[in-house]
């Protein structure tokens, strides 16, 4: 894991650019380095072993070790930067905020360290060309044998911060008065002022040699990465099972040459399923005749385990006949190769194998984090609803009793329902309908909801609220996205109701007494496609009697297509209703709607579901 | 990398390049020098193209404003559109304390 190099081709340039090079280069791939010059190798090996360094806590992430000449380079610290982000330490959004840190402190370790630069920075900052004098002298120390002195930077990830430790050769500086300068006016300090203001936490020890700082961020979540090639041979880890150590050997030493660095070999099934608990390999080279357990029944047991069954397993077994061969498919193995085999043959099939293995361990990896974050997502839009509650507590003040069903096709929904009090005999409600499913619909009702609160002074009055609306959702939605919507206001104590309506399905009225059913039409042009003073919307009241029924629904309940290939129209829905009120029956309107229609729908619905009805008491 | 305008009226503009730190003082000094012989009215920092600052960026545009001071000369910042540029210059307070357009 730790590579040497040699870098005292050339001590004098004040940068090392071809060097540097070699030290981007390999950040990309080892977690740990170390460069040292013939002057520095002695101090640069004493160092690492020194115990002013201790290991960070956390997930390592990178350790460095380097000359200042070397790490005093923006180019570098850049690099470096991007090889934390390239190892899930930060995400994009944060790399320039770390970048500007590290350059900050990692130039502070090596000038007030390193090269004990403190007192001539404050005797020159009185001067005007203190500026230029001060980079002269950093040149020249840096191209002195001061020049070869060790930064040691270690990287590491705990939680939800980004741990680092930044430790120099040097003996400390003044940390506390520089701190207490930190005066933005003041071109001295700057750089801890910057890093106090952008770092969590930071403390110096060792006088100032040593700093550790933190820094919440988030991971670098951004992409799924299919994984290549080199970062099989890179990062791949692959256990070989075979009694015979020859075999074994044989076939480490096949994928070592081949450039295969992480592999592992176990004597048999025994040994190999402690190996793979500790070891996690990303795929599994599997004999099948062993003394102890065998190869079949530790793939067996690889398979029956949650945590091992998503590893490849390929046999490579003596045994030519079908018979085994089947078996070992059947078992769940990806591939069998028959003993002896051909180096070309072992390292084309481990190649293929091992991607495969590890693009989906990734995908897992992906997926698992993908749904976790939907799941609390899909939890938070259920907030957004009505509570329990305050339907309850709405029941016994305005004497309306709701039943409800929200279901989305999708972990998120587009739909959006809400009742707003708004005085003692006025409730409002509100059904939308976003354009889609998913995210960004889901994104746009929590839009949706928000304004219905900054608006809350229209709310009685659904012209005034729906230009609003209208004008705010236009300005805020995506070109080409847009919302259905019926919103009604209800007097609670005379059964006066008004209601406006944009491009959703008409609404339904029961009416108990008489055993009818009426049709309110809310087409209208949709709210968000374009602002205006007067949205084409369908206004319209009614006034509803003591047990009426009121049903507002989203289009996926007549859009649905059930068993018999035939969708609900909003007349199917009104014959339903109208059969269920002429006969007395136990079950509410909602409960008859709601199980007629799942007993034909072709589920998982393919848009999202609310049905509401509102019943006058 | 670095660029001086003459924008008529005595206003001089320096275009900064994409990184704004040590390994550029030199140069920057240099165009700060030949503009201020030139006995200017106002000077223009422009940072349309700046992606990177740090302290000694920082520390620049102060030493500047003292030059700038000394000469009777009127030091502003402009454009300055990059969010992790601005988020440096908020810190350490230069977006109040400079002029900027």
């Amino acid at each position: 894991m730790v590579q040497l190099f040699d870098t005292t081709a050339d001590n004098s340039a004040f940068i090392h650019a071809e060097n540097a090079d070699k030290l981007c280069a390999s950040l990309k791939g080892s977690h740990a380095f170390i460069t040292a010059g013939t002057h520095g190798k002695a101090p640069l090996i004493n160092h690492l072993k020194a115990e002013s360094t201790p290991p960070l806590e956390g997930t390592h992430l990178l350790t460095i070790i380097a000359e200042s000449r070397l790490l005093h380079s923006r180019e570098v610290i850049e690099k470096l930067c991007q090889a934390i982000y390239a190892r899930g330490g930060i995400d994009k959004s944060n790399t320039p905020t770390l970048q500007l840190i590290l350059n900050e402190v990692i130039l502070n370790a090596i000038e007030h360290g390193n090269l004990n630069l403190t007192q001539v920075k404050r005797k020159a900052s009185t001067n005007e060309n203190w500026m230029d004098e001060y980079f002269e002298d950093v040149r020249k120390k840096l191209n002195s044998a001061a020049g070869d002195s060790p930064i040691i930077i270690q990287i590491a990830r705990k939680g939800i911060h980004l741990h680092c430790q930044i430790c120099d050769a040097g003996n400390g500086f003044d940390y506390e008065t520089s701190l207490k300068d930190i005066d933005v006016s003041d071109p001295y300090g700057r750089g801890l002022s910057l890093l106090a203001a952008m770092v969590d936490t930071f403390e110096f020890t060792q006088n100032g040699a040593n700093l550790h700082f933190t820094l919440r961020t988030r991971m670098n979540h951004d992409n799924y990465q299919a994984p290549s090639e080199e970062s099989a041979k890179e990062f791949g880890r692959i256990l070989v099972v075979d009694d015979q150590e020859i075999n074994r050997d044989l076939a480490i030493h096949f994928l070592k040459s081949a450039g295969y660095r992480f592999i592992e070999g176990a004597e048999d099934g025994i040994d190999a399923l402690a190996k793979v608990e500790e070891f996690k390999p990303d795929i599994i080279f599997l004999d099948i005749m062993m003394p102890n357990m065998d190869g079949f029944e530790t793939c067996e047991k690889l398979k029956a385990n949650p945590e091992t069954m998503n590893i490849p397993v390929l046999f490579l077994s003596g045994m030519t006949d079908i018979k085994n061969r089947i078996k070992g498919y059947e078992l769940g193995a990806v591939d069998y190769v028959t003993k002896p085999f051909e180096k070309q043959e072992l390292l084309a099939r481990t190649r293929v194998h091992i991607l495969n293995g590890m693009a989906l361990k990734s995908l897992h990896r992906f997926s698992h984090r993908l749904s976790d974050n939907l799941e609390k997502a899909r939890h938070f839009q259920y907030t957004l609803l009505p509570e329990k509650e305050l339907l309850a507590h709405i029941a016994d003040t305005h004497n309306v009793h709701f039943e409800h069903e929200f279901i989305p096709c999708d972990e998120l929904a587009g739909d959006y329902w809400s009742v707003f009090p708004i005085d003692k005999n006025h409730i409002a409600l509100s059904l939308v309908d976003f354009t889609g499913h998913g995210v960004l619909s889901a994104m746009n009702t929590i839009r949706i909801h928000a304004l219905f609160h900054e608006l809350e002074e229209y709310l009685h009055t659904p012209k005034l609220l729906i230009t609003h609306l209208n004008n705010k959702l236009s300005r805020l939605l995506e070109d080409g996205t847009f919302a259905t919507s019926v919103y009604a206001v209800l007097n609670t104590d005379t059964g006066e109701m008004q209601y406006a309506g944009n491009g959703a399905p008409p609404f339904m009225h029961v009416n108990h007494k008489h055993k009818t059913v009426n049709m309110h039409d809310c087409s209208g042009f949709p709210l968000g496609l374009e602002a205006s003073e007067e949205p084409d919307t369908t206004y319209g009241n009614l006034t509803i009697n003591p047990h009426d029924t009121l049903m507002f629904y989203s289009d996926a309940l007549i859009e649905t297509i059930h068993k018999d290939g035939h969708m609900w129209d909003e007349y199917s829905l009104k014959a339903v209703l109208e059969k269920c009120v002429k006969k007395k029956q136990d079950a509410t309107l909602f409960q008859t709607v709601q199980t007629q229609f799942f007993r034909t729908a072709n589920t998982p619905l393919r848009d999202d579901l609310t049905l509401i009805s509102l019943t006058y008491k | 990398m670095l660029e001086t305008n003459d924008l008529g009226q005595g206003t001089y503009e320096i275009v900064l390049g994409k990184t704004f730190d040590f390994e550029i003082h030199k140069d920057f000094r240099e165009h700060i020098k030949d503009a201020l012989t030139k006995n200017p009215r106002k000077l223009v920092l422009n940072f349309a193209n700046v992606e990177y600052i740090d302290s000694s960026g920082i520390g620049l545009v102060q030493l500047t404003k003292t030059e700038c001071d000394k000469h009777g000369c009127e030091i502003v910042l402009s454009s300055i559109v990059n969010p992790h540029v601005k988020k440096v210059l908020d810190l350490v307070k230069f977006t109040e304390k400079f002029k900027v357009e």
